[in-house]
């Protein structure tokens, strides 16, 4: 780990890691975003009346860079239009559907038994995950079917799980992993069929020590399996950054992962794969932690489209002091503008920010040239110097400063004294 | 369309009624602010102050605080002007303050005042010693720290530059203006229309060692230490003590070099990474590696000569202080190294070969304009790109 990774995050996730998950009553009316991956634009595929049921597809495209989106609910749709989507930090088109408490279910996936999964062709199992509308469920939005079909002339060699959950206040994967490990299991043996039984490797935070027995108790099975449980940064939770500190490898930059024979996924995307497969339940429910400034933090199954206010109701938090409500983390997640935006496949977490205990931020002033955005940068980027060369209009020299790389983890932001907000300027992505 | 929805949904229309704000991510920040920054720099500089004391009683207190309330004054001042163009900064003024009033050369302590004709007017005894202070904390602020605030960055060290213009200006023409008069007279220098041509720099000689054991291992000029430690015949102890730990020449920013590493390295800790030590050390480090050198070629004791030019004068205030200022020093870790070891350098140079003491903020402020291209020295390469 030869990685210079100064700046260490303190978590704040003690309480919410000890809160069981539970399932959350289906909203009255679901808001379901029709972007919420990465890639080519869907189309809706119901208009205003139509009848829909649970799982049933709601919108997708022909191009091969999309993924689809179900209904997570049995009813009617009532309208296409706009809500704030969180992925994109803008409002988009959405289909909202309201609840008529039938449960009908969509049979179009039909559920394979585990003795069925050695008779099934990868197609098969990469066009489930397709049809199922799995995209990277730890931030990235990336659909998962692009990333179990790579190059043919690549082997890979390591399929790494990403068990670091880095986001500072999230907990829903840790409690991901210690309730439905079983689960964990089901999906890697698809990934490792699909991929070409490359090895395993599961790395998580030394300070998930339930999650890690869990783990241990389950995997110990399975062949060709490493649990690497190290006090792994907020950073090494990207994946290029994880690889480097597992395996001392950098990738080259603007290459995909698969150059290297590795593939990174997330827990809750495997999880998300089993229950596509085994279950026949396309991405219809996330878990999500709600926590922050709240009396008792929540994990939560939670139906993709409930309405963010819905749940702040239901538990009662107090829509006064409310400052700001971020989703996906407070490092790298999106502040939002209304609470009628709904939880999305990206929602891993709901931090609620309250006007008493919350006290925002720096205010931005002249930059006093410190250098610790310089050191701090897990890639060794120039935060500073490409920002003036980007306030100056100088895009060439911002990127001669490989301002592309940026991924906008926020740690320059993070340790910046003078409150400039950095990551989102460079990285350039919505906010 | 038999039902309406029972809740109105947001259009596009309402981003203008937002019920959250919203800002970019992280939602999360660090503990440090500039002003955390500055109050911490200003705490351990009261610290400097409040050891001068022992050396020079209140009259560097009174200096400091004059200097202080000078500075925040016409921050203060500037403010309501300039409204958000120069915004309130009242921990940055006070720091400011404070580092002129330490960089300002006071002269030896009324206690032990030299005779009358051997003192320059910016010494102890008259008004002049608040008036100027206050006058360079003034025109600094103003003029260096503000306006050149308003260009988009600072290039030289406010404090340096003022310091260097007002009294070079004032009393250029008669003797070094930088330097108390008493150290005029010790032929520790020579000022420049002296030495330029001709006469022996005492520093490049043997005698040099000699020279330096008379001024501060001596009672002659320095009643206040009569062979504490050390003996006529060997008089090395006091001037170690002299050098380390406590000094009556005249910058209150190097009364005392022990205490100047001390706060100043707890200000590295405290406030990791956030200062740039890489310029100190690197500066120590030449300046050690120079002045070895400068023992075998021109002779002398070696140890004597190290000592004078690391701690001779303010010049270890300026390396932890004064070189550190975020602003006008370069970003990258080897821009820094090459700043310090430049500055080391040029005030060696300055001090040795034009026999100019006190020739540190001059070397400053030369390697301050260095800064715009050291910034695009030693760029590293990015992850994934080596």
């Amino acid at each position: 780990m030869n990685l210079k990774l100064t700046v260490k995050i303190e978590e704040r996730k003690e309480k919410a890691r000890k809160i069981p998950i539970e399932v959350f009553p289906d909203p009255e009316t679901a808001v379901v975003l029709i972007l919420q991956h990465v890639g080519a634009s869907n189309g809706p595929l119901v208009s205003e009346g139509d009848k829909v049921s649970i799982g049933q597809k709601i919108a997708d495209s022909e191009e091969r860079t999309s993924a689809p989106v179900h209904s997570p609910i049995s009813g009617k749709v009532v309208k296409i239009g706009d809500a704030y989507n969180p992925c994109y930090g803008e409002f988009s088109d959405a289909i909202f559907i309201e609840n008529d408490r039938e449960r009908r279910k969509d049979k179009t996936l039909q559920p394979i038994s585990e003795s069925e999964l050695k008779e099934v062709s990868n197609d098969f199992l990469i066009k489930r995950v397709r049809e199922a509308g799995i995209i990277g469920l730890g931030g990235a939005g990336f659909p998962t079917h692009l990333k179990l079909s790579p190059p043919s002339d690549k082997p890979i060699k390591y399929l790494v799980v990403n068990a670091c959950e880095s986001e500072i206040y999230d907990a829903s994967d840790e409690r991901l992993l210690i309730e439905k490990a079983s689960n964990l299991l089901k999906g890697v043996k698809v990934m490792r069929k699909v991929l070409g039984s490359p090895e395993v490797v599961i790395a998580t935070k030394d300070n998930k020590i339930e999650a890690v027995e869990r783990l241990k108790e389950v995997f110990s099975e399975e062949p060709e399996t490493r649990i690497v449980a190290k006090p792994f940064t907020y950073q090494q939770g990207d994946a290029a950054l994880l690889q480097k500190a597992l395996f001392g490898w950098e990738v080259p930059a603007g290459n995909r992962s698969y150059e290297m024979g590795v593939i990174v996924h997330n827990v809750a995307t495997i999880n998300a794969v089993a229950k596509a497969v085994f279950e026949g339940e396309p991405l219809i429910s996330r878990i999500t932690t709600l926590t922050g400034d709240v009396e008792e933090p929540k994990n939560l199954l939670v139906k993709i489209g409930t309405p963010i206010g819905h749940i702040l109701d239901h538990f009662k938090v107090d829509p006064n002091d409310m400052q700001k409500v971020v989703l996906g983390g407070v490092m790298m997640g999106n502040s939002i503008p209304t609470t009628e935006t709904p939880v999305t496949k990206l929602t891993s977490s709901i931090i609620v920010l309250s006007k008493s205990k919350y006290k925002h931020v720096k205010r931005r002033t002249d930059c006093i040239r410190c250098s610790k955005c310089i050191s701090a940068c897990p890639l060794r980027l120039h935060p500073i110097s490409i920002l003036e060369a980007l306030e100056k209009g100088d895009i060439e020299r911002a990127k001669r400063l490989y301002s592309t790389d940026c991924f906008g983890c926020g740690i320059c932001s993070y340790v910046c004294p003078s409150g400039i907000p950095l990551a989102r300027t460079i990285c350039g992505v919505c906010y | 369309m038999e039902a309406t929805p029972k809740k109105t949904y947001v259009s596009r229309a309402s981003m203008t009624n937002r019920e959250l704000v919203t800002e970019p991510s992280p939602h999360v920040t660090g503990r440090m602010t500039k002003d955390l920054l500055m109050k911490c720099t200003f705490f351990a500089l009261c610290i400097i102050a409040a050891v001068s004391y022992l050396s020079y009683g209140f009259d560097s207190i009174i200096i400091s605080a004059i200097s202080v309330l000078v500075a925040v004054t016409c921050d203060y001042l500037l403010s309501l002007i300039m409204k958000e163009k120069g915004p309130l900064n009242t921990n940055s003024a006070a720091v400011f303050g404070l580092i002129v009033a330490m960089s300002y050369s006071l002269g030896l302590p009324k206690a032990m005042a030299l005779p009358e004709s051997l003192t320059i007017p910016t010494l102890a005894g008259g008004y002049e010693q608040y008036m100027y202070p206050a006058l360079i904390s003034a025109v600094g602020l103003i003029v260096f720290k503000k306006l050149q605030g308003l260009a988009g960055r600072k290039y030289v060290n406010p404090a340096a530059i003022t310091k260097l213009l007002i009294l070079g200006l004032l009393f250029m023409p008669t003797i070094s203006s930088l330097v108390p008069a008493d150290h005029n007279q010790m032929d520790l220098k020579n000022p420049l229309i002296k030495g330029a041509f001709g006469d022996y720099y005492p520093m490049e000689t043997a005698i040099f060692g000699a020279t330096l054991i008379t001024c501060y291992g001596s009672p002659s000029l320095n009643p206040a230490n009569p062979y504490t430690f050390g003996t006529a015949e060997n008089p090395l102890p006091d001037v170690l003590y002299n050098m380390l730990v406590q000094k009556y020449h005249g910058w209150i920013g190097g009364v005392s070099s022990i205490t100047v590493m001390a706060v100043g390295i707890c200000l590295f800790a405290l406030c990791r990474g956030y200062i740039k030590w890489r310029i100190t050390l690197a500066y120590l480090v030449t300046t050690m590696l120079f002045s070895i050198g400068m023992g075998y070629i021109y002779g002398g004791d070696i140890i004597l000569r190290l000592l004078f030019h690391l701690f001779m004068g303010s010049s270890i205030f300026m390396a932890f202080f004064m070189a550190t200022d975020p602003a006008t020093t370069p970003l990258t870790d080897l821009g820094q190294i090459i700043f310090g070891s430049g500055l080391a350098i040029l005030t060696m140079l300055i001090q040795v070969y034009m026999g100019f003491l006190g020739g540190s903020v001059l070397a400053l402020v030369i390697m301050n304009l260095t800064v715009p291209f050291l910034d695009r020295v030693g760029i590293r390469k990015p992850f994934g790109r080596r």
